[in-house]
């Protein structure tokens, strides 16, 4: 009888030790600090370097000449002045009528180059025109602007297409008809390139991206066609951009199937200071030479690089530029600065913070890099590179617009500075 | 069955599990469980130098000669009260696991019980002055682990009157810290955190008695003589100190049927671990008195069943904010036995009152021991 009261009580225990090891563990508190927490106060020093690193340069054109995409078309006035580049090297001088043999061109007509406009935020002209000419220059200089830029002659002008705002929505695709004349006299004459060079004609401002032929809808892409016959069951000559020269170095003719020529733009470029952004737009490279206890014994909580921007006005001053930081991942191997600027970590890797900035602004402004000193650290498990960040627009190749700052050659009230604050060593475990 | 012993062991040594910092009792090197069995710890510790259950006495271990295995289970439930604000807290520990047998007049036994619990996790918002700039900033500090007391122990019969005993204690564990400081990403700035292990080694040895003078009196008394307590911080050297000596005395009566009185008192000389921290740890020499009562109840399945009842009065050995912390208790609790008397299942419900520095903590222990004699 006794046990039966007390074979409930005893079972009982068994649930109760069950129930106590599911407890849920209430593991953070936070009133009971600061008074009985002891020990956990950091220590954090600060350091200012100035100057903030041991070299920097500005580097350009970014884009590379012919990577860009899309290709850049402006007019604005006596300030800004872009054209794109085509060049037809390889033309269709041969054709196989139906049932027949193949045989030369003799006959071209109905001539067009096919060009896909895109609206930039600059305002649409109400009316404007988009002139195509000849530019072609066998000589292996053909793309420098000094070369070029004469080329753009009424006498070399092979066709024009009028344009008006009410017609254009945010994109188009133009035909701009082309003197058939003038290109037979090319296709006929053997081995002969035709390099069309594009410009925008307005008594306003205009400025349009042109799709390249490395767009993605085929579509879109720039196209050369001409009849070869007046029998309209031969297709005509439907011709993509091919270039090519240079002949050497080897893969670089094709970057020159289309480009951009800046034939007009303000140089952001002064002494002392360094650019990012403009066009030919620009970067910047630095390289620190951080005393080694800042990387590898340190935890940096902040590392504010202060810049001291210098005004550029003239061109869109009000507008603002965004410019990010990048992580140079080029190795000591490679010296060639311009190729190391291309070499670089993806953005927001490291370094998440950005600068946006209006060109005709002033005054210090600061990027926080203190992801950095942890990518620098022996023991990253980066490969050994150097010390080395590169800024650049989010605008590069896009915009004309570009910021300027002052750099370490400056005086040193206005050259960078890196402000680290970092802890020294966490003295936490031993009570 | 084999297997759930086996888990059960594994449990048993693990050391005490999650709490919250910011209590009064998780001071330096954590919360000292005092090694007492479920059952001793219903009577506020009086009859601890008596009791096999209680890795404390090596000579109490002759008391229990046949094969036996007794495991612990004990939650904690906190409230720590600060400035008029309190925080809750939850801990579970496993604070015992002994096996004890013996042949004749010897009994042996081998024990791994929680000497120092320190598991705690702690996160609070602050401001940080940053580069000038004062920037609001979230901490987090934590420690997982403890020190615990593996004891290897011996007694003998002299006579029946008289039981000694002998423990070789191996001290060791380790505390799992993480230290943090994070803000928020608008301030862009980065976060710290440093992971680390304290590892301890250290050794002690013990000698007691278990003495009956008259038939209704017993008196259990020993002592520990602690040796080098050595702590290493991710493998380097950080500190060395001794483990404390301990000395205790318990007198039982039984002269009323069915009723044991009890008493204990236990000086712990904690001071001794003053060299294995920093120069800011208060650590201080604590005393424990208790007193208790035990009621047999009816038998059950041919065994007695029993009622407790205690209350236990201590210091911590170290203090908060450089005052030293004291504990007072209110205990209960039963036992049961079943399988014909081949186990024993004790339930032992604990209230604690902490207080020191202006703060006060106040506390409900659930103890459940399960004693299995096969």
């Amino acid at each position: 009888m006794t046990w039966r009261l007390l074979r409930a009580p005893a079972l009982l225990v068994f649930p109760l030790a069950l129930l106590a090891g599911a407890c849920t563990e209430r593991l953070e508190t936070a009133d009971g600090c600061p008074l009985l927490c002891p020990g956990q106060t950091l220590e954090i020093r600060d350091t200012i370097l100035d100057p903030a690193y041991v070299f920097d340069t500005t580097l350009a054109p970014f884009p590379i000449t012919g990577a860009e995409s899309p290709l850049l078309l402006v007019s604005r006035g006596d300030t800004l002045d872009v054209r794109p580049i085509f060049r037809f090297d390889t033309l269709a001088r041969v054709f196989t009528p139906v049932g027949d043999t193949a045989r030369p061109v003799t006959m071209v007509d109905s001539v067009t180059l096919t060009v896909r406009l895109i609206r930039t935020p600059l305002k649409v002209p109400q009316t404007f025109f988009v002139d195509a000419y000849d530019v072609t220059d066998t000589s292996l200089v053909d793309s420098l602007p000094s070369t070029l830029i004469p080329l753009f002659t009424a006498g070399r002008l092979l066709g024009s297409k009028q344009i008006d705002s009410a017609t254009f929505l945010d994109t188009m695709t133009v035909q701009i008809p082309l003197d058939t004349a003038m290109v037979r006299a090319i296709v006929t004459s053997p081995n002969a390139p035709l390099r069309i060079g594009l410009r925008l004609r307005s008594t306003e401002s205009g400025a349009f991206y042109v799709a390249s032929n490395e767009d993605l809808t085929d579509a879109f892409r720039p196209r050369l066609r001409y009849r070869v016959s007046p029998d309209t069951v031969i297709a005509a000559a439907n011709i993509s951009p091919r270039s090519g020269s240079p002949v050497t170095p080897l893969h670089v003719a094709g970057d020159y199937n289309d480009y951009t020529l800046v034939a007009d733009a303000p140089d952001i470029r002064r002494a002392t200071t360094f650019a990012i952004g403009g066009l030919s737009a620009a970067r910047t490279y630095m390289r620190f030479d951080l005393p080694r206890f800042l990387t590898d014994s340190t935890a940096v909580l902040r590392a504010s690089l202060e810049l001291v921007q210098d005004p550029v006005y003239g061109l869109d001053e009000a507008d603002s530029v965004v410019i990010r930081p990048q992580m140079v991942l080029a190795g000591h191997a490679i010296t060639d600065l311009n190729r190391a600027a291309r070499l670089l970590a993806r953005e927001g890797t490291f370094v998440t913070d950005s600068l946006r900035v209006a060109p005709g602004d002033s005054g210090i402004v600061s990027l926080e890099i203190n992801g950095l000193f942890r990518a620098w650290r022996k023991d990253s498990g980066l490969p050994d590179i150097p010390s080395a960040i590169v800024l650049r627009s989010d605008n590069e190749g896009f915009s004309g617009f570009g910021a300027r700052f002052f750099g370490m050659n400056a005086a040193p009230a206005l050259r960078p500075r890196l402000k680290v604050s970092y802890v020294l060593n966490i003295k936490f475990g031993q009570p | 069955m084999r297997r759930a012993l086996v888990l059960s062991a594994l449990v048993a040594v693990l050391p005490g599990a999650l709490a919250a910092q910011g209590g009064l009792s998780v001071q330096g090197f954590g919360y000292p469980t005092g090694q007492l069995g479920t059952g001793s710890l219903a009577l506020g510790g009086a009859l601890a130098e008596v009791d096999p259950s209680s890795a404390i006495n090596p000579a109490a271990v002759g008391l229990s000669s046949r094969f036996s295995i007794y495991m612990q289970l004990e939650p904690e439930f906190r409230r720590t009260t600060v400035n008029g604000a309190s925080d809750k807290s939850t801990t579970i520990r496993f604070p015992g696991f002994l096996v004890t047998g013996g042949v004749r007049r010897f009994a042996a036994s081998i024990s791994a019980t929680t000497f120092l619990d320190r598991t705690w996790r702690n996160v609070y918002s602050d401001s940080q002055l940053v580069g000038g700039t004062m920037v609001p900033s979230t901490l987090l500090a934590s420690s997982n682990g403890a020190i615990t007391d593996t004891r290897v122990a011996a007694s003998y019969w002299i006579n029946p009157k008289v039981q000694v005993g002998l423990g070789v204690h191996a001290l060791v564990g380790e505390n799992r810290t993480e230290f943090g400081r994070s803000f928020p990403d608008t301030t862009g700035i980065g976060s710290v955190t440093q992971f680390t292990t304290i590892s301890y080694s250290g050794r002690a040895v013990s000698a007691g008695v278990v003495y009956f003078p008259v038939k209704s009196v017993s008196v259990g008394a020993s002592l520990r003589q602690g040796g080098h307590l050595e702590a290493r911080q991710d493998d380097a050297a950080l500190a060395k100190a001794n483990v404390p000596d301990r000395m205790g005395l318990s007198i039982a009566y039984t002269g009323i049927p069915n009723t044991t009185l009890a008493a204990r008192y236990e000086h712990t000389s904690w001071s001794e671990m003053k060299g294995l921290g920093t120069a800011q740890m208060s650590v201080f020499d604590a005393n424990d008195l208790g007193l208790g009562m035990e009621v047999v109840g009816p038998k059950v399945a041919g065994a007695p069943s029993f009622a407790r009842l205690g209350v236990r009065s201590r210091t911590l050995p170290f203090g908060a904010n450089g005052d030293q912390v004291s504990e007072r208790a209110v205990s209960g609790g039963i036992a049961i036995p079943f399988a014909r008397g081949r186990a024993q299942a004790d339930l032992t419900l604990q209230r604690a009152t902490r207080s020191g520095a202006g703060a006060s903590e106040k506390a409900w222990f659930l103890s459940i021991g399960l004693g299995i004699r096969p």
